[in-house]
């Protein structure tokens, strides 16, 4: 039995991992349910986070508000279409992206699937690798906003959106997180009989 | 493994009992139900805190922009343009404003719109932060919720009250003109409130402004306030005289409203009142004096006047005794065939009277005014017009008694107001008085003046240029060295030589008296002694015979002319001198003594020879020899006074002959020497009148 933090295996019936001292559970039996419940709690707070102004912009003449998408159409439009990909691409893509893959491997290590295993695990790993790198529009407000502070004449200022893409990309790393790999190939072992009959 | 579909509960394996739902359910489910809870909330949240949607009409709404363009209210946001559209006629813009719920139920009928923009006025600059940020619409209302309403009436103009200053809101009308828009009512020269913009009434009557009084200046304003414009500058040309009047150039430049409250007892300032804005603090004042408190008391009288005669404007005055009591309100003409027997326009004047200012104190009402009015009416008191201003030629109605009045009275009951009955006008016509004088100076023979004047003056040429007054001069010289040739002649100038004259003989004559007397002493006899005093006797009674030729001479003195005077006059003065001022007269009582100290040795001697009786008889006549003298002396003062009137009036005579002349001069000093004589003569009289007895006793 393997220990999910450092990896040491260890007999099975040991409580507690002693490199570590992290919980040893052979089967994590709630996996998928906290799976699912930090999927739907990143799924709602994705909803807003698209809905609201990510960015405030408050300028001497105007003040802009700007969800993501629209600051990306917006900053499509005046040609910088390299960065509006960028900023699709990390705040739109990647976390939809790892909605559907934790979704797919929830789902594939309850009902069983023909994809292989080990492409899952694949999934899984680059999953839990781009999770971190989800929080890079969140990144971008906070250093915009705390850097153009300048009173009147500018300032910026994080929307409610902000709040609840972090929140959102929170749920998602916990829900890839709670994800137990070992049921991929608990599948595996399980169907084996069923293809041997 | 049995066959699941025939069922045999002893083979069935015993089963482990599942897991409640709350042990297989994982805690973390409770994140997404919290999440969903917190998203529906917010959500809900959200919807509900969703204010509603009103409408606002504007003329303009340039710069309002769906989105952006805030409603603000005390300059904080409380909603935002969701639309902006038009109406159904396409004549107004409406914009659609999301407000806040909590503001919603304040925004009722109070609720007023307008929309702020930069804007430059003389006032000064407003609205400057629109100029970046874009324009916005500005919302007041009060603070009582009294229904919401969705659908408003944008103003193009800023209300005169925003949200942020308190006050009382009146109206100014004029009959003129009023102020431009925001124009500051200045007191003092601060300023304490503001006129909004004018309105026209609708009969076009006069316009009215809303104007506002910032707390807590208002409690400056009561119904005796009043208003007046110190826009620009006023020159007036009144009854006063000229004036020339400017507030500050502040004022000048932007216009002004000021007030002043006039009187201690109006009531304090409320909402909706109306002022009359003045056009000068006269106007204003005068206003004052004849509405008093704003209590609006006054009495409308009307005078009919005979004259229709210019000058009498609406507000000339109507005074009693000098007070100012009342004004004219309308004039106009009135022609009544039936009433006034012709044809003749006449001026009926309707003028109001304020019965406090009349004195009848500040209760007084109509009836008593009217009371009081007719009473005096039935005295004698009568409306006239008369003159304001010399000036000008404005006329004022006076109120004054005449000295007979006729039956007339005060006629209450006419139609609209009383009429008071009327007296002529006593008017001072000045153009026409400087026109008649100017007409007589015009009508003066200034040519035929001028004329004479010039053939006068040619005449005194002539005259002035003729011969004969030019060798008067030499003439007059003439005659003048005629006058000092008879002061010089020697006639004149011997007058003195002939008084020495006349004294040295006086001199010889006291010698030959002494010798007499030597000789009376060396006879020693009591016959020569009688001889001696019966001459004595005779010469003292031809004494006032000579008195009294000098008299006659003096007498004559007086009518002679000038040269018989001088003559006589020395003559006279020898004789008199010669007589009295001889030292040897002088010595005539001396020797007289000595003759007499003879005497008495001679009666001692007699006494003793039985002469005392003749000696007796000797002295009794002695005695009337001495009161002879007496007479004589009493005659004197006489002669002083003649011979003084004759120096006097000689004196006078020769002044009129000119003082510097040497004949002057020299009759002077001859006068000078008559009245020496004179007092010498004065002097005797006195000394013998002290003394009489000293001439005959030597004492």
């Amino acid at each position: 039995m393997a220990c999910r933090r450092c990896a040491r295996v260890w007999p099975m019936g040991q409580a507690r991992c002693d490199r570590c001292g992290s919980r040893l559970l052979s089967r994590d039996t709630k996996s998928l349910q906290k799976v699912w419940a930090w999927w739907i709690a990143g799924v709602i707070a994705y909803i807003p986070a698209n809905i609201y102004p990510m960015l405030m912009t408050n300028t001497l003449v105007s003040s802009t508000e700007s969800t993501i998408v629209g600051g990306a159409v917006e900053i499509a439009r005046y040609g910088s279409y390299g960065v509006a990909a960028i900023i699709l691409i990390a705040s739109v893509l990647i976390p939809v992206g790892k909605f559907l893959a934790i979704a797919f491997l929830a789902i594939t290590a309850q009902r069983g699937t023909n994809v292989a295993p080990r492409s899952r695990t694949h999934l899984f790993e680059i999953v839990e690798f781009i999770g971190r790198w989800s929080m890079i529009d969140v990144f971008v407000v906070a250093i915009l906003s705390s850097l153009v502070q300048l009173s009147v004449v500018a300032s910026i200022r994080p929307g409610p959106a902000a709040l609840t893409f972090a929140i959102s990309v929170i749920c998602t790393m916990l829900s890839a997180q709670a994800f137990d790999s070992r049921l991929i190939w608990d599948a595996v072992r399980r169907d084996k009989p069923r293809k041997t009959p | 493994m049995p066959d699941p579909r025939t069922p045999t509960p002893e083979n069935l394996p015993v089963e482990e009992g599942r897991p409640s739902i709350w042990a297989r359910i994982s805690v973390i489910w409770l994140i997404p139900v919290v999440a969903l809870v917190v998203a529906l909330g917010a959500a809900w949240n959200n919807y509900n805190s969703q204010g509603p949607l009103i409408e606002i009409t504007f003329e303009n709404a340039a710069g309002v922009k769906a989105n952006e363009t805030e409603l603000r209210f005390r300059d904080i946001r409380v909603g935002l343009v969701e639309e902006v559209g038009f109406s159904e006629d396409l004549q107004q813009v409406q914009v659609s404003v999301r407000v806040s719920k909590d503001l919603s139920a304040f925004i009722d009928a109070s609720a007023v719109f307008w929309i702020v923009r930069p804007e430059v006025s003389a006032q000064g600059v407003t609205g400057l932060d629109t100029v970046l940020s874009g324009v916005y619409i500005q919302g007041a209302w009060d603070g009582t919720p009294e229904g919401f309403r969705t659908s408003f009436e944008g103003r193009s103009t800023p209300p005169l009250l925003g949200m942020d200053r308190k006050g009382v809101q009146f109206t100014l009308r004029s009959v003129e003109s009023l102020p431009s828009a925001n124009t500051p009512i200045l007191f003092k020269g601060v300023e304490v409130g503001q006129v909004a913009a004018a309105q026209i009434n609708p009969d076009g009557s006069g316009v009215t402004a809303s104007a506002v009084i910032y707390d807590p200046f208002s409690e400056l304003v009561t119904t005796s306030t009043r208003f007046w414009d110190v826009s620009g500058f006023s020159f007036s040309l009144g009854a006063s005289g000229a004036r020339l009047n400017f507030n500050s150039f502040a004022s000048l430049i932007s216009g002004g409203v000021t007030f002043e409250t006039l009187g201690s007892g109006g009531a304090p300032l409320t909402e909706g009142l109306v002022f009359e804005l003045f056009p000068g603090e006269d106007a204003a004042r005068d206003d004052f004096l004849v509405e008093g408190e704003g209590d609006d008391s006054s009495v409308t009288l009307t005078m009919i006047f005979e004259q229709n005669l210019s000058g009498l404007t609406p507000g000339a005055p109507v005074e009693l005794g000098g007070l100012r009591v009342g004004e004219v309100t309308s004039l106009t003409g009135i022609v009544n065939t039936q009433r006034f027997g012709d044809d003749n326009v006449r001026l009926l004047t309707t003028m109001r009277i304020s019965p406090s200012r009349i004195g009848l104190g500040e209760d007084a009402d109509d009836e008593e005014l009217l009371d009081f009015l007719s009473r005096r009416v039935a005295e004698g008191l009568r409306g006239q017009l008369t003159n304001a201003s010399l000036l000008t030629g404005a006329l004022k109605v006076r109120l004054i008694d005449v000295e007979e009045p006729d039956d007339q009275t005060l006629d209450v009951a006419a139609d609209p107001y009383p009429i008071m009955p009327t007296t002529e006008a006593e008017i001072t016509d000045v153009a026409a008085s400087a026109q008649g004088v100017l007409q007589r100076v015009n009508d003066l023979p200034i040519e035929e003046v001028m004329q004479s004047a010039i053939s006068f003056l040619d005449n005194a040429t002539a005259l002035v240029g003729s011969q004969a007054l030019q060798e008067a001069p030499e003439e007059l010289r003439g005659i003048l060295s005629a006058a000092r040739g008879v002061v010089e002649g020697e006639e004149l100038q011997a007058i003195p030589g002939q008084v020495s004259v006349v004294l040295k003989d006086l001199e010889q004559i006291s010698g030959r008296l002494s010798t007499i007397v030597a000789e009376i002493e060396r006879k020693n006899v009591v016959d020569q002694l009688m001889s001696a005093i019966a001459s004595v006797e005779r010469a003292a009674n031809g004494l006032p015979g000579i008195l009294e030729q000098a008299s006659a001479i003096l007498d004559d003195a007086e009518d002679v002319s000038l040269k018989t005077l001088a003559d006589r006059t020395t003559t006279l003065l020898a004789a008199a001198e010669a007589l009295i001022d001889q030292p040897s007269t002088r010595a005539l009582p001396q020797e007289l003594n000595e003759a007499l100290e003879q005497l008495n040795l001679t009666l001692a001697e007699l006494r003793e020879g039985g002469l005392v009786e003749n000696a007796n008889a000797t002295l009794a006549s002695a005695r009337d020899a001495a009161s002879a003298v007496e007479e004589a002396t009493g005659l004197l003062p006489g002669i002083a006074e003649q011979l003084r009137s004759v120096a006097n009036q000689a004196g006078a005579t020769l002044s009129s002959y000119g003082r510097e002349s040497q004949f002057s001069r020299e009759t002077s000093a001859a006068l000078r020497q008559i009245e020496a004589a004179a007092s010498a003569i004065e002097r005797l009289a006195r000394a013998i009148k002290r003394n009489p007895n000293s001439l005959i006793l030597g004492r």
